[in-house]
C-alpha cells in the first residue's frame, strides 16, 4: 500500500475518531417528564448501545442508575450507579495516547472522565437508594464517601485557587484570583442534610450535629452557589419530640443543564480558517417554581436546598479553562500544519520543472484543501455529560403523630397551579425511623 | 523474514509468489480454501484466549492487595491482634453472677467509614476464638433471637413433652462484645493514604463497665498510575 493511500486512511480513521458526541433522547426524555418512569427505563435500554458508542460507558451508566432510580428499582440503580463510580475511578489514569489525540483531533477522543458534580451526586443518589432499601448505614457510607470526594476537591481547588493567584500576581494581573475562589465547590448541603437524617437514624448524635453544622456552613461559605436562605425548619431534624415521629420530604424537580457548542472561525492565512470550538454548559427551563406537602390535615412548602444545576455549572467552570486551554494549542497547531503545507506545497510546484508545475499545484492546493477541511471539521467539542441528575433539591420536614396517612406532595409553576403530583397512599410513619419520602417531577 | 518463512510453511503465498505460479486453476482454489481455514483457526484461537476466565486458589494467607480497599488481608490482620489481645484480658477470670466461665454476646459492630465493609466477619471471627478457646461461652446474637424464639413457640405446640424445649431458659450473657470500623483519607492527586481504625470492646451487661477494649488501625498507602498507553 502507497504511502499517500495509508495517510488518506488515517486522516479518515482519525477524524472517524474524533466524531460528534451528540445523540437524541427524546424517547427518555418526554416520559421522564411526564412520570412514566417505568417506560423511560425502556427506552433508555433500546437506546443504551446507542448512547454507549456516542457518549461512552459512563454516561451511560450515570444515566441508566439515575433513571431506575426514578423507577424506584433502587438495586439496579446501584449496580449502574456503582459501575458508574468504578469507571470515574479508573478514568483518573490517563491514557498517553489518547492525550496525544486530543492535540491532533478533539477532545472526544479521549475517555470521558466524568465531572466532579456526577461523582459527588452519583454517591449521593445511592445512598437515597440504599435509605430506600431500608440500608440506613450502607446509606451513610456512600455520604462519607461522597464528603470524602468534596475535601479532596476542595484541596484540588484551594491550590489551583492559590497556583491562579500566584501566577496573576507574577504577571500583575488583577481580580483573577478571585475568580477561581469564586468558583470554588467545597460541599454540598444536600449530602450535608442527607448525611444528617441518617446520622439522627442511626443515632449518632455526634455525627448529627456535625451535618447539620455542614449543611449551615455551605450556606455561609459558598454564597455563591446557596443564594438562598438556610432551611427554615433545619434546627428541627436534631431531635424529635417523644412520642412524635418526624416525616421528611426530599423534592427533586428539572433537570441538569446540558453542554452545547460555541465556535468561532478565524481567517489564519489565503489558505484557510481556524476554528476554536468550546463546549458551554447552558441550563434547562423548569416549570416548578414551589412545592407543597400535605401529610392528613398538616401542611407545609419545601424549602430549596441546592441547586444542582448550579453546582455542575461551577464545577465545570474550573475545568473549563484548562479545555480552553487545549483547545487553542490544538486549533493553532492545526492552523499552522495546514500553512505549511500550503507554503512547503506551493514551493515545490514554483521549484518543479515547466511541465510539472502546473500538476504539483494541483496537488499542493488539493493538500491544503484536505488539511483546512480536516482541521475545521475535526474541531468538535466535547459534548459529553449525564442527561438525568435533576436541577433543584428542596426538603421540609414535620413532626406528627406515628400512624397511616397519605402524603400528597405538589409540584407548582409560577403561577401556583400543580404541574406535577406524587402520591404515596397508606404511608407508614414510624416513631423513631427515618420516614423519608421522595418525590420526582423533572418537567 | 521470520513471519514469511512461517506463512509459506502454513502453505500460504505471498500474491507475487501467486502471480508466478503457474498451478492449474483447480489447485490454486483448494490452496485458496486451506488458506482460508488456517486464517479462521487463528482467528477463533485468538477469540477463544481472549474469552477464557484464569481462577487460581490462594492460601488463606496470601497477601493480596488490588484496589487499596478494606480486603481479607486487612481482616486476618486486625482479627489476629484483636484475638490475642482479648483471650489475654484479665475480665476471662473475672468472677461471674453465675460462677462459671464469662458468658458473651456478640452486639454490634458498626460500619462508620466510608467502604461498605461486612463487619460481622471481624466479629464472627472474635467470636470463634473465644468458643474455640474453651474459656469463654458464647450465646446466640440479635439476628438469629426471633429464629429461636419461634423454633420454641413451634415446638411447644408440636413437639412431644418430654422433647420440646420450653422458654425462659436461656443463657444471660455477662459482657456484650461492641465496636466499629472507621475511616480516613488523605488524598492528593495519585497517591492516597487511607486508615482504617477498628475498636472492639467488651461492656458487662448488668453494670456498664467496660472490662477490655482495643484498638487496632491499618494504614494503607496507595498510588494510582497516573498515565497509560
Amino acid at each position: 500500500m502507497s504511502i499517500p493511500r495509508t495517510l488518506l486512511i488515517a486522516l479518515c480513521a482519525l477524524l472517524l475518531f474524533g466524531c460528534a458526541s451528540t445523540v437524541s433522547l427524546g424517547s427518555v426524555e418526554h416520559p421522564l417528564s411526564q412520570g412514566r418512569y417505568d417506560e423511560a427505563v425502556t427506552a433508555l435500554e433500546a437506546n443504551s448501545k446507542q448512547l454507549e458508542s456516542a457518549q461512552g460507558p459512563i454516561v451511560l451508566a450515570l444515566d441508566q442508575g439515575m433513571v431506575f432510580h426514578y423507577a424506584r428499582q433502587f438495586d439496579l440503580s446501584n449496580r449502574h450507579l456503582d459501575n458508574a463510580e468504578g469507571l470515574i475511578t479508573d478514568a483518573f489514569t490517563k491514557s498517553i495516547t489518547e492525550g496525544v489525540a486530543t492535540y491532533l483531533v478533539n477532545d472526544n477522543a479521549r475517555t470521558y472522565p466524568g465531572e466532579d458534580f456526577e461523582d459527588i451526586y452519583s454517591n449521593v443518589f445511592k445512598s437515597l437508594n440504599y435509605q430506600m432499601l431500608g440500608k440506613t448505614e450502607d446509606a451513610m457510607v456512600e455520604i462519607r464517601r461522597a464528603t470524602e470526594k468534596q475535601q479532596v476537591l476542595r484541596d484540588k481547588y484551594e491550590k489551583l485557587s492559590a497556583k491562579t493567584a500566584q501566577a496573576a500576581k507574577n504577571n500583575q494581573v488583577d481580580g483573577l484570583s478571585g475568580d477561581l475562589v469564586s468558583i470554588e465547590f467545597s460541599h454540598s448541603a444536600l449530602a450535608d442534610y442527607l448525611g444528617m437524617l441518617y446520622s439522627r437514624r442511626l443515632g449518632a448524635t455526634a455525627d448529627l450535629s456535625y451535618f447539620h453544622g455542614q449543611v449551615t456552613s455551605a450556606f455561609s461559605s459558598q454564597p455563591h452557589l446557596y443564594p438562598f436562605s438556610v432551611p427554615s425548619r433545619l434546627d428541627e431534624e436534631l431531635s424529635v419530640p417523644s412520642g412524635k415521629a418526624r416525616v421528611n420530604v426530599i423534592a427533586f424537580s428539572g433537570l441538569e443543564p446540558y453542554k452545547q457548542e460555541v465556535s468561532q472561525y478565524l481567517p489564519v492565512s489565503r489558505s484557510g480558517w481556524m476554528k476554536i470550538a468550546l463546549p458551554e454548559m447552558e441550563g434547562r427551563q423548569s416549570m416548578i417554581s414551589r412545592v407543597d406537602v400535605s401529610i392528613g390535615d398538616e401542611r407545609f412548602t419545601l424549602d430549596l436546598l441546592e441547586d444542582l444545576s448550579a453546582v455542575a455549572k461551577q464545577t465545570f467552570a474550573l475545568r473549563l479553562q484548562d479545555i480552553t486551554n487545549r483547545t487553542l494549542i490544538r486549533a493553532t497547531m492545526k492552523a499552522v500544519g495546514t500553512s505549511v503545507i500550503d507554503v512547503v506545497g506551493h514551493g515545490i510546484a514554483q521549484s518543479a520543472s515547466e511541465n510539472d508545475r502546473q500538476g504539483w499545484g494541483l496537488l499542493a492546493d488539493l493538500a491544503t484543501l484536505f488539511s483546512s477541511v480536516f482541521s475545521v471539521a475535526s474541531e468538535q467539542a466535547d459534548l459529553r455529560m449525564s442527561h438525568f441528575f435533576p436541577a433543584m433539591a428542596r426538603v421540609g420536614g414535620i413532626n406528627v403523630e406515628p400512624g397511616v396517612y397519605d402524603v400528597t406532595v405538589e409540584f407548582k409553576d409560577a403561577s401556583g397551579f400543580v404541574v406535577g403530583r406524587v402520591i404515596y397512599k397508606d404511608y407508614h410513619v414510624k416513631e423513631g425511623g427515618l420516614n423519608l419520602v421522595e418525590a420526582v417531577c423533572l418537567r | 523474514m521470520v513471519l514469511v518463512r512461517f506463512f509459506q510453511r502454513l502453505g500460504l503465498q505471498s500474491w507475487n509468489q501467486r502471480r508466478r505460479s503457474r498451478r492449474s486453476a483447480t489447485a490454486y482454489k483448494a490452496m485458496k480454501n486451506r488458506n482460508a481455514f488456517v486464517v479462521l483457526c487463528v482467528i477463533a484461537l485468538i477469540l477463544a484466549g481472549c474469552t477464557t476466565t484464569k481462577v487460581k486458589r490462594l492460601s488463606e494467607n496470601t497477601k493480596m492487595d488490588l484496589s487499596g480497599r478494606w480486603n481479607d488481608t486487612d481482616i486476618q490482620l486486625i482479627s489476629n491482634s484483636m484475638i490475642q489481645d482479648c483471650l489475654k484480658g484479665s475480665w476471662i477470670k473475672a468472677k461471674t453472677k453465675s460462677g462459671g466461665k464469662p458468658v458473651v454476646i456478640i452486639g454490634v459492630v458498626e460500619n462508620r467509614s466510608s467502604e461498605h465493609i461486612d463487619t460481622t466477619i471481624i466479629s464472627k471471627k472474635l467470636e470463634a476464638a473465644l468458643v474455640n478457646s474453651g474459656k469463654v461461652l458464647t450465646v446466640n446474637d440479635f439476628e438469629n433471637r426471633d429464629l429461636l424464639v419461634s423454633e420454641r413457640e413451634y415446638q411447644e405446640e408440636n413437639a412431644t413433652k418430654k422433647t420440646a424445649k420450653v422458654s425462659g431458659k436461656e443463657t444471660g450473657a455477662d459482657y456484650m462484645l461492641l465496636g466499629s470500623v472507621k475511616t480516613n483519607l488523605d488524598q492528593e492527586g495519585k497517591k492516597s493514604v487511607r486508615t482504617y481504625y477498628v475498636s472492639l470492646e467488651l461492656v458487662n451487661i448488668e453494670t456498664g463497665v467496660k472490662v477490655w477494649m482495643n484498638e487496632d488501625s491499618i494504614k494503607k498507602y496507595i498510588e494510582r498510575d497516573a498515565y497509560r498507553f
